[in-house]
């Protein structure tokens, strides 16, 4: 008896110990990384394949295009075509990844290009994850052959939003304020190209004083300040049509109009009998609310992408600073507490971030917070820099710049910059000449 | 046959019932005698995790790893158990932080100014900015002092960057490493032998875990501009062969990754982090393949983005 009774507890120990072991066993190695690196992806952008030769001079055309709008966005770094193992006709049939992994490429882009019988170009293309060894996106393009350049940046987008998450910005065009001659005798022209540059046009004649153009956030529509025989009056521009036209003629100064996101009103501050304050125009019915009531300065007011808050800048407190308040002017808030003055606020199309001047001790600087006001991080500074605009995906900032003149009224060149939030990547946007006030388009092609 | 499961069917039985009946009788027995022994237990599991932890194999390859964590330990006891039980856990993930800092440091290079600049927050000026991130990639032992003498610190740190102080991952390693030497030292004072735990031999230690971290993170890549790219943790189960090179790879929430593209961009970047040859093979030990085998990479940004 005794015997079994101790069988028994020998085997529910074992029994027990047995538990133990598989609990053991299941204990998996798990390791924590919490620290990466942000360096730019590296991704091969080989030439579309073509028959004829004109199909492969399109084909090289459209991947040079991409590898540069990709290559520009400081996510992305382009392998050198020289280093390219696999040619462009066996790839068009399968790329052989363990090339491409020889060389360090994590990303590889491959297309075709076909004329079809109707004169119209057909472009289509793969991005495929080298590691993985599988394709992430492939998509296929019709249009006229002028248009190749818009196909281009369609497939960037196509790229980066498959890659980072987010929508793409490359299908997008700058509006900006062109500038030329002396300081005493300023020509100002508003002008447009597409947002790496090219295709650069000149949108009016320069004989009247223009500035701040400002992009709808939903169509290719304009609105910027026009001193028409010297009366300053918000102007909107269609950029389809070519219509100038005038959005109301105000009593006082009116100054930075900027549409709300949904693009059905405008939002602008005006000064009337010495005190500025905020409005909101209807753009349909042209009725005007009022949104600030103060006795201080309040200025450049910008919406945030649901339409329900509005960023402004005001000296209520001694000095110009950041302030949030509801669409209906309720909850009026201080955001901005570090040292200096702050300017020129713009809520991110992506609604998480503001960015803003900030003017400190002589210097200008371009930074960014949450709206609440945390988080503030300033990206870049200088002499003067000024006027930020967000890309549609809220990703990138562009800006201007101005160096420093000297007593001569020389030097004082001013230029177009880009540089993304998180403070990398700053490069400037090639202009003819000076340029100031940029303002970006949201994509042309809802891609 | 039928007998064989007669037999382990009534066995089975008889266990639950023996144990059902047998061991309350036998607690009751102990109760008695062992209301001092539980206080006891109390204090002594205590006592042995400080001694137990400047002894074993694990902290000593961690005190090889890196020298400023034996001082923490040995000011500990004098306090309280209670501080020195916090303790041990806490120098093991504050290295990382250092390390993991300087490589974030050292890769964006290329511009160095801009990456600094998020995390002195506090302050805009630009230049505390750039020495502060000069001084921080050159040399990544100096951090390390300060935050050995943890909570004395704590103001520099919240001054300095508050990203490091909420982070989870602490705790979490606490709780992975802190149950098994505590349920090894109740067994050892259960049966009264001096030697704990020696069942964690094959296990991986801090350090040889650390290697792989750090082998990992050099070829993290992550979306670091992506919208609430902090909310996203990624895990990957990774089938790994005997030479430490990746066998296969596989994002463990495959549902997300089909319904948020942000989430899935965050996740693949861990996967091509997993799968990138640059940073193979691994250098785990191959005595204990059996361990590593396979692997769970948990992927947290959070400390990157400054939150």
């Amino acid at each position: 008896m005794t015997h079994h009774f101790l069988t028994r507890y020998a085997f529910a120990f074992a029994f027990l110990m047995a538990m133990f072991a598989v609990q053991d066993a299941r204990a998996e190695l798990e390791i924590d990384i919490t620290r990466g690196v942000a360096e730019p992806m590296p991704i091969a952008v080989a030439d579309f394949f073509g028959d004829g030769k004109g199909e492969k001079t399109f084909g090289a055309n459209i991947a040079g295009v991409i590898s540069a709008d990709l290559e520009r966005s400081g996510l992305f770094r382009s392998a050198d075509k020289k280093a390219f193992i696999q040619d462009a006709a066996s790839l068009n049939v399968l790329p052989r990844f363990g090339d491409w992994r020889i060389i360090n490429v994590q990303a590889l882009v491959q297309g075709r290009v076909e004329m079809t019988v109707d004169g119209r170009l057909r472009v289509e293309f793969r991005l495929w994850d080298v590691l993985a060894e599988k394709q992430m996106v492939g998509l296929a393009y019709f249009t006229i052959p002028s248009n190749w350049r818009s196909v281009a940046h369609i497939i960037s987008d196509a790229i980066y939003k498959r890659i980072t998450g987010e929508q793409g910005y490359f299908d997008t065009r700058i509006v900006y304020i062109a500038e030329s001659g002396p300081k005493t005798k300023r020509v100002k022209r508003l002008a447009i190209m597409d947002q790496d540059g090219e295709r650069h046009q000149y949108l009016t004649a320069g004989s009247d004083l223009v500035l701040t153009p400002r992009f709808s956030p939903t169509l290719q529509e304009i609105t910027y300040l026009s001193y028409y025989k010297g009366v300053p009056r918000v102007y909107i521009f269609n950029i389809d049509s070519g219509r100038h036209e005038i959005l109301g003629e105000f009593p006082g100064m009116t100054f930075a109009p900027r549409f709300s996101p949904d693009g059905k009103s405008v939002i602008f501050s005006m000064s009337k009998d010495g005190n500025s304050e905020v409005y909101i125009m209807d753009l349909a019915t042209r009725s005007v609310q009022q949104l600030t009531k103060h006795s201080a300065i309040d200025t450049s007011p910008s919406m945030s992408p649901d339409g329900d808050k509005v960023v402004f800048n005001s000296d209520r407190s001694g000095s110009q600073q950041l302030y949030v308040t509801n669409r209906s002017g309720s909850n009026v808030k201080r955001i901005s507490f570090q040292k200096g003055k702050y300017a020129t606020p713009v809520w991110s199309p992506r609604g998480d971030l503001i960015a803003f001047t900030r003017i400190h001790q002589g210097e200008f600087f371009i930074g960014v917070m949450r709206p609440d006001g945390s988080g503030e991080r300033l990206l870049t500074k200088g002499f003067l820099v000024e006027a930020p605009t967000w890309s549609p995906n809220g990703r990138v900032l562009m800006f201007f710049r101005q160096e420093r003149s000297d007593t001569q009224g020389r030097g004082g060149k001013t230029r177009i910059f880009s540089i993304d939030i998180t403070g990398h990547n700053e490069r400037e946007v090639i202009t003819p000449g000076d340029a100031s006030d940029p303002a970006w388009s949201p994509l042309i092609h809802n891609n | 046959m039928f007998r064989n499961i007669a037999f382990s069917v009534l066995f089975h039985v008889g266990l639950v019932v023996a144990a059902y009946v047998g061991l309350p009788s036998f607690h009751d027995s102990e109760l008695y005698q062992d209301i001092p022994i539980s206080v006891e237990i109390i204090s002594v599991t205590d006592v042995t995790n400080l001694p137990t932890k400047a002894k074993q194999p694990e902290p000593k390859k961690e005190v090889a790893k890196s020298e400023p964590k034996p001082p923490p330990k040995p000011p500990a006891p004098p306090p309280a158990p209670q501080g020195s039980v916090q303790e041990p856990p806490a120098p093991e993930p504050l290295p990382e932080p250092v390390e993991e800092k300087v490589a974030v440091i050292v890769n964006p290079e290329p511009k160095p100014k801009k990456e600094a600049k998020p995390k002195p927050k506090p302050e805009p000026k630009d230049e505390p900015k750039k020495v502060a991130s000069k001084k921080r990639a050159p040399t990544p032992i100096p951090p390390r002092k300060p935050k050995a003498p943890d909570q004395f610190a704590s103001v520099l740190k919240t001054l300095e960057e508050l990203k490091t102080q909420p982070r989870p991952e602490p705790d979490e390693e606490k709780k992975k490493e802190d149950p098994k030497p505590d349920f090894a030292s109740m067994m050892a004072n259960a049966l009264e032998s001096p030697k704990p735990r020696t069942d964690i031999g094959p296990d991986l230690t801090i350090s040889e875990k650390d290697l792989v971290r750090q082998q990992i993170q050099r070829c993290w890549n992550l979306p670091a501009g992506a919208k609430d790219a902090h909310t996203m943790i990624i895990s990957i189960r990774m089938v790994m062969n005997p030479d430490g090179t990746v066998q296969q790879a596989r994002v463990l929430d495959n549902a997300k990754m089909s319904t948020d593209p942000f989430y899935r961009a965050m996740a693949e970047s861990a996967q091509r982090a997993a799968l990138n040859p640059k940073c193979q093979p691994f250098r785990l030990p191959p005595e204990k393949f059996d361990r590593w085998k396979t692997m769970k990479l948990t992927f947290d940004p959070r400390d990157m983005l400054g939150l």
